[in-house]
């Protein structure tokens, strides 16, 4: 009885613990197609200190979308780093411009919040890997 | 601390916050800067950890929730085998550790919530099977790798599960601290909240129910010396009738230097499998740190074209066996070495590298307290956005928006205390090595302590060269 129980419970623990894993593989927000999202940096390979980002945004027929908001952040892949933070400006029609100022080398997130003129909001993601010093 | 659910009252919201951590490493962001997961389990209870064991005691294993899940799940069945002799040592757990450090360089434990999640969920899984299955406190004691890593810590602390008067002891006829307290079942039928949290009911059907564990982990308190293997789980505070146990201070690193047999240990200073844990915490220390600044990629990428390899796994191993085995036998034997011939003596090198690996214990805990101090002093505010960042995905809003902004002390003014804690522990392992030079050749100490001294020089110069080297976080060792 004592080891069929102790097979139930970790059964059951092991169970939990597949259900919630599937659950957080199957967490992935897929991002909105009608949007189209293209970057440029200043360095081309970005480096660490100030580095300028550029975005494009257009819609699914190639129309640049003017008016839009968009914060820029930078995370390290390791918790507890500081962030970078920018706010691009509108440069040209559609054409988004931040400075940002990354502090270390290493793995970098760069999270792009956009609110379009219509009010809608879109998170996009660009990945650095392996950002070195000059 | 004598009040019987003392424990349990500080288990309690460590069980709450690893639930919270498990679930928003699964469910939440994927980024480990913005989820609870990583952030607490990386930044904030890593240092919180060494920062206590310095300047307290085990009280991580005092509050250990996963202990509370596994007492909770005692009371469901009754463990039925005892733990094999031939594995009552350390080497289970060295290798456990040796094994975290390598998986966490390998898969950036640090930057992935899911895997950081799912290390915690597998030290619940874990302890439920292993605790399930063996009696007493096998896990802690053979298994455990967080618990050994706070065992060999808090040989450093200033406190100590002690007995207050030895004369009381010699007294006792009970022995409560390490036998515990029973009833016969049919006499007293004792009420759920008569029966200690750790108690097993099922004991009643074999004729007695437990009132009080004694000590779980062998160690008969009388006999008792310093704090390895003591888990503060306050069972012999609790099962002594006389009140004559309690947490009390007493000059810390001592523990390392005591050469008299210790109750569930032998002695400390001839255990091999204690001396490989010294050796793992102290070089392992070194390479967890090698591992967060630039001069690893440089190594790695040479390794990969010295031996056309793709794959991190091959190379980290090779950084891995260079630091923790060919390293530490080059040092500890080269001065064991010189030990023997500046002694005159025929020892065999082993036992007193085994004696004075001991004396590298400070030398580590000063590595992890400035490794580990770094990223809980410079990130100890990102708890707070974080957790309202957590909040408002739930859709309360109570603590307002996030203060990504909000990090912590400034690299310049951690760096000092980095430093500090290097030459603290540098210090601390030139007293110990001293101390045991005394013992072994009181007539001309300072001639065994020097190559022991030459060791630490060498560890600390090169703590002190990783400290310098800019850092560079990556998840992906073998990245362009």
């Amino acid at each position: 009885m004592g080891q069929s129980r102790l097979f139930g419970i970790t059964a059951g623990f092991l169970l939990l613990v597949g259900i919630l894993a599937a659950c957080g593989c199957a967490k992935t927000s897929s991002a909105p197609d009608d949007i189209q999202f293209s970057i440029e940096s200043d360095p081309v390979a970005a480096h660490v200190g100030a580095n300028t980002f550029t975005v494009t945004l257009t819609d699914k027929d190639g129309v640049r979308l003017t008016g839009a908001h968009i914060a820029m952040e930078g995370d390290m892949t390791h918790p507890g780093m500081s962030p970078a933070f920018g706010e691009a400006k509108e440069v040209a029609p559609g054409k988004y411009q931040c400075t940002l100022d990354l502090t270390m080398r290493g793995d970098w997130t760069i999270l792009f919040h956009i609110t379009l003129a219509n009010g809608r909001s879109v998170e996009r993601q660009l990945q650095i890997q392996s950002l070195r010093a000059n | 601390m004598r009040w019987r659910h003392s424990r349990t009252v500080l288990q309690i919201p460590l069980l709450l916050v690893t639930v919270v951590m498990i679930l928003h490493g699964l469910l939440g962001p994927t980024l480990a800067p913005k989820n609870l997961a990583t952030v607490l389990t990386w930044v904030h209870f890593r240092g919180v950890l060494v920062l206590v064991l310095l300047c307290a005691g085990n009280c991580f294993c005092l509050a250990c929730p996963f202990m509370l899940v596994r007492n909770a799940a005692r009371r469901l069945f009754r463990p039925r085998f005892d733990w094999p002799p031939w594995l009552r040592n350390k080497w289970i757990s060295v290798g456990l550790f040796v094994a975290i450090l390598f998986t966490y360089e390998l898969f950036s434990l640090w930057s992935s919530p899911w895997w950081t999640a799912s290390l915690a969920l597998a030290y619940f899984a874990a302890i439920l099977v292993i605790d399930g299955l063996f009696k007493h406190a096998a896990f802690c004691k053979f298994v455990c790798p967080i618990g050994q890593f706070n065992f060999i810590a808090s040989t450093l602390s200033p406190l100590e599960v002690q007995v207050r008067d030895h004369a009381v002891c010699d007294r006792c006829a009970t022995k409560d601290c390490i036998r515990g307290r029973r009833e016969p079942a049919r006499q007293t039928l004792p009420t759920r909240s008569a029966i200690s949290s750790a108690a097993a009911p099922a004991g009643a059907a074999s004729g007695f129910v437990i009132l009080q564990r004694g000590c779980e982990l062998a160690l008969y308190l009388p006999r008792k010396v310093g704090n390895m293997d003591c888990t503060f789980c306050l069972d012999c505070v609790h099962a002594c009738p006389h009140d004559n146990i309690g947490i009390l201070s007493r000059p810390a690193g001592s523990d390392l230097t005591i050469g008299r047999i210790r109750s569930g240990i032998g002695y400390l200073s001839q255990r091999k499998d204690i001396a490989a844990l010294a050796v793992v915490f102290t070089f392992g220390a070194l390479v967890n740190a090698f591992g967060m600044v630039s001069p690893v990629y440089v190594v790695e990428a040479w390794l990969g074209k010295l031996l056309a390899l793709n794959s991190q796994a091959p190379i980290l191993g090779i950084i891995f066996v260079a630091f923790l085995i060919i390293a530490p036998v080059i040092l500890l034997g080269a001065a064991a070495w010189v030990t023997r011939m500046l002694r005159g003596s025929n020892l065999a090198l082993a036992p007193v590298a085994v004696r004075y690996s001991l004396a590298l214990v400070p030398m580590g805990l000063g590595m992890w307290l400035a490794h580990y101090g770094f990223h809980f002093f410079t990130g100890i505010l990102t708890i707070v956005p974080v957790t309202q960042s957590a909040l408002a995905g739930l859709g309360l809003h109570v603590l307002g928006a996030p203060r990504w902004t909000w990090t912590g002390l400034p690299v310049g003014i951690v760096r000092p205390i980095e430093l500090g804690f290097l030459l603290l522990g540098f210090a601390g392992s030139l007293l110990v090595a001293h101390q045991l030079s005394e013992e072994d050749s009181p007539a001309d100490p300072m001639r065994a302590l020097a190559p022991w001294a030459a060791v630490c020089v060498v560890l600390v110069a090169a703590a002190i060269w990783l400290m310098f080297q800019p850092m560079e976080m990556r998840a992906t060792l073998m990245g362009s």
